[in-house]
């Protein structure tokens, strides 16, 4: 939750390094069943139900659900979810190397952090979606385009995340190390490098959603192919149903993907308190 | 709080201009050396003087579709603002709504909201109006979260003054509790703003026939590239304009906040 | 000073009891029935070791807690629920880091609807009376602690409450501050004749400030000892070496150090059978 802090256009350290400790959620609500959440799917059907009757684009529920199952082993939807898939964990995978790196760079170092920290900080603070045509006209428009819009969206919460928690990490723990004359990769291993990981695992669920925005976004703007370009070949040629069925597929992953990660950061948030 | 927010503006306008210079330092460098494609990176010359008229369709100005990009983002900005306030008071009263819809809200960011637009381009017709609303849902959701948590995590000991002190529940409101909760509410109003500038400009590059990002995505197809990247460059410096504005806002209306 | 004097009791307990209920089921026992009576204009203190519910007393006499049993009031009439002759200063720095030392203290004026200017002229006459003239307009941040406490009082204070409860007020000051700060609520509240219930865990402070000590046992709590406080204010520095005070001294500790031995050995006890 405090988590979409870390997209924040102006995240301060303070901002940042408040995003573990943030949580206060009451414990002991693992493995009970979400009625809240599912109420509101249920409510969200009803009104999805109620727009398909007033509105001739959008499908009504069940005719969604049996085109997308219809259409799922079909070669345009396997080829679109594969590549879909394909280049957002690319995009993640990649997100998640590069902000590891350059997150410990400006987390221990006092230079990076004073020099590069506000760079990247600024930059957070643009939409980047903006720059995707220069990604087209370097990259064209296959993969390689969607994979680095994706790597642009994912890259700068992993960054933020860790590298504020590494920063942030309690001076007590280097008292500790240096009074058990700790080597410097024991005391980043066993110190720092934990204490920093309930803000990566914020970092870790921003940059799968982020990725997978970006490459979705980017394969609606311009790509050759992909759940985005789906829906919108699929609006131009009025073929509704297909359209509702791509973003169904595409609303169902990645909620699933993000709860799923979500609930790793919740665990460990309560884990490390 | 105060001394840090007015730190952050400082560092945000100096880190923005010197990443200018650099960019562009750097693209001149790389163009005028001959190590970059000049077709795909034209020189910076080239780009300073491109042509901002779009021939085709309507003759809207570099200055039109500024305006044009401004108001939207504004306008999402402000009703996403008010939209999220409004939801994050509600969470905060009423914790069941909040908690069950909060998987929801987080994963917004795993769900382009881009991809209903084609549902409000019938609802809402090709014009604005879908722009903005897609610019203000986005905007909402950060909003929404800080909101809630900015009223959920008052200060206990200001609970209790409030209740010494036998404030009405309005009156605590305005003198307490929102206050209190002001300074989580502009973080999210500035992760918020980043969202309606993505929203408007995305939007933009698919369904618009006008704004900034109308513009670049038109001078990209036709092969304007000068053009585009100057287009493309006064879009950058709406973000930065407004994201200051906005950090520039937050820290004069927290400057007493502890 | 029982049940038996209701004509001078101003502050009146009466079987006022605490229970809590535990997460996961239980109960925990906070007060026993506890009855107590109050003079009109009297200080007294409260002294009891940590955790023993001396707190939950005075947010019960607050009415910001509801006693599980009983029931408190002032002058005869029952409370029910936060009242404006009933003043609150809490231990923890409760001033609006966002509002200055007089919008502080204004707070709870602006509850009544007090014209603006006679909020301003009665705040900075209680900015007067807690010493700190000169800094109506200087945010909370500006102040030291012992400082922004005294704005607590004032903001008090401002709405004339017949009773003022005190939280271990000092609690987070340094000693000497707290020394000083001591003295000046005397002069405060010898000039205003306010009822004073000061909770503290501080024998010496307890003995310098008020005219009866109540001394508290642990959970579940009763007051155990009731002692007038017999010294002549002002009480300087000489009186910590003179016989009584040392007697006085002595017989609230040892009960103290009884009910801590009993509290420290119950939480040792609960941390073991973990």
């Amino acid at each position: 939750m405090s988590g979409d802090r870390a997209t924040a256009a102006v995240a301060t350290r303070e901002e940042a390094a408040a995003l573990a400790s943030r949580r206060d959620r009451p414990a002991g609500r693992r493995g009970r069943i979400p009625v809240g959440p599912l109420v509101v799917l249920g409510v969200a059907v009803a009104v999805w139900y109620l727009l398909s009757l007033a509105l001739f684009v959008v499908p009504d529920p069940l005719a969604t659900v049996r085109v997308l199952a219809g259409n799922f082993s079909s070669e345009e939807f396997t080829d679109a979810v594969r590549k879909t898939a394909v280049d957002g964990l690319t995009a993640f995978v990649l997100s998640v190397i590069a902000g590891v790196l350059l997150g410990a760079l400006i987390g221990l170092s006092a230079l990076a952090r004073r020099t590069l920290e506000p760079a990247i900080l600024a930059l957070n603070g643009i939409p980047k979606i903006a720059i995707y045509p220069v990604l087209m006209l370097v990259f064209g428009l296959g993969s390689a385009s969607q994979v680095t819009m994706g790597f642009i969206f994912g890259v700068f919460p992993v960054i933020i995340n860790f590298g504020g928690a590494l920063a942030a990490v309690p001076a007590i723990y280097g008292k500790v190390a240096r009074s058990l004359s700790m080597p410097w990769h024991q005391r980043l291993l066993k110190l720092d490098i934990p204490a920093a990981l309930p803000s990566l695992a914020v970092g870790l669920r921003l940059a799968f959603s982020l990725s997978l925005v970006g490459v979705v976004f980017a394969e609606i703007i311009g790509s050759k192919g992909g759940l985005g370009q789906i829906i919108i070949s699929k609006y131009t040629l009025a073929q509704y149903d297909l359209m509702g069925a791509a973003v169904l597929l595409l609303i169902i992953t990645s909620l699933a993907g993000t709860t799923s990660l979500w609930a790793l950061e919740r665990r460990m948030a309560r884990r490390w308190r | 709080m105060q001394r840090e927010l007015f730190r952050a503006l400082w560092s945000q306008v100096l880190t923005f201009f010197a990443l200018a210079v650099l960019i562009v330092a750097g693209w001149w460098l790389a163009t005028e050396s001959g190590l970059v494609d000049t077709r795909t990176f034209p020189e910076v010359g080239r780009i300073i003087g491109a042509q901002t008229q779009l021939s085709d369709p309507a003759p809207a100005t570099f200055l039109d579709h500024l305006a044009v990009t401004t108001v939207r983002v504004l306008a999402g900005l402000v009703a996403g603002c008010l939209l999220g306030f409004g939801l994050g008071v509600l969470f905060w009263r009423l914790p069941v709504v909040g908690r069950a819809l909060e998987p929801y809200l987080l994963a917004f960011y795993a769900v382009p909201l881009v991809v209903f637009y084609p549902f409000l381009l019938v609802l809402l017709g090709i014009n604005s109006w879908p722009i903005i609303a897609i610019s203000t849902v986005m905007c909402s959701v950060p909003v929404a979260l800080n909101t809630w948590i900015g009223f959920r995590e008052q200060k206990e000991i200001h609970k209790m003054v409030g209740l010494a002190l036998q404030m009405p529940p309005l009156l605590r409101f305005r003198r307490i509790e929102l206050p209190g909760a002001l300074p989580e509410i502009f973080t999210g109003a500035r992760v918020g703003a980043v969202y309606s500038l993505v929203g408007t400009i995305g939007m933009e590059f698919m369904v618009s026939s006008e704004g900034l990002g109308y513009a670049v995505r038109y001078q990209y197809e036709t092969f304007n590239v000068p053009s585009m990247y100057l287009f493309l460059a006064a879009t950058l410096a709406l973000s930065f304009v407004v994201v200051t504005a906005l950090l520039a806002v937050s820290a004069v209306s927290l400057r007493h906040h502890g | 000073m029982e049940k038996s004097e209701p004509r001078e009791a101003h502050l009146l307990i009466e079987g006022v009891s605490k229970t809590f209920g535990l997460r996961g089921g239980g109960t925990t026992h906070a007060l026993s029935p506890i009855d107590a009576a109050v003079g009109q204009g009297r200080f007294v203190s409260i002294v009891g070791p940590s955790g023993c519910g001396k707190s939950t007393l005075l947010n019960i006499v607050a009415g910001l807690v509801k006693p599980s049993t009983g029931a408190v009031s002032v002058d005869g009439e029952p409370v029910r629920g936060p009242r404006r002759s009933i003043g609150v200063v809490f231990q923890e720095d409760s001033t609006l880091p966002w509002r200055t030392v007089i919008d502080n203290v204004r707070l709870g004026l602006e509850v009544e609807r007090m014209r603006k200017a006679a909020q301003i002229s009665r705040a900075r006459e209680m900015i007067d009376l807690v010493g700190l003239t000169g800094f109506e307009h200087a945010y909370p941040r500006e102040l030291s602690g012992g400082m922004r406490q005294r704005v607590a009082i004032a903001r008090t204070l401002a709405l004339d409450p017949s009773v003022l409860l005190m939280d271990e007020p000092f609690g987070a000051l340094d000693p000497q501050t707290r020394l000083m700060i001591g003295v000046e609520l005397l002069q405060m509240w010898q000039s205003t004749n306010k009822t004073v219930l000061f909770v503290t865990h501080d024998i010496q402070e307890a003995l310098l400030l008020s005219q009866e000590v109540w001394v508290m046992s642990y959970r579940p709590a009763t007051i155990r000892e009731r002692l007038p406080v017999p010294f002549e204010y002002p009480r300087g520095p000489e009186l910590l070496s003179t016989d009584e005070y040392q007697h006085l001294s002595a017989r609230i500790w040892s009960v103290l150090q009884k009910e801590s031995q009993r509290a420290f050995d119950e939480r040792e006890h609960l941390l073991s059978s973990r």
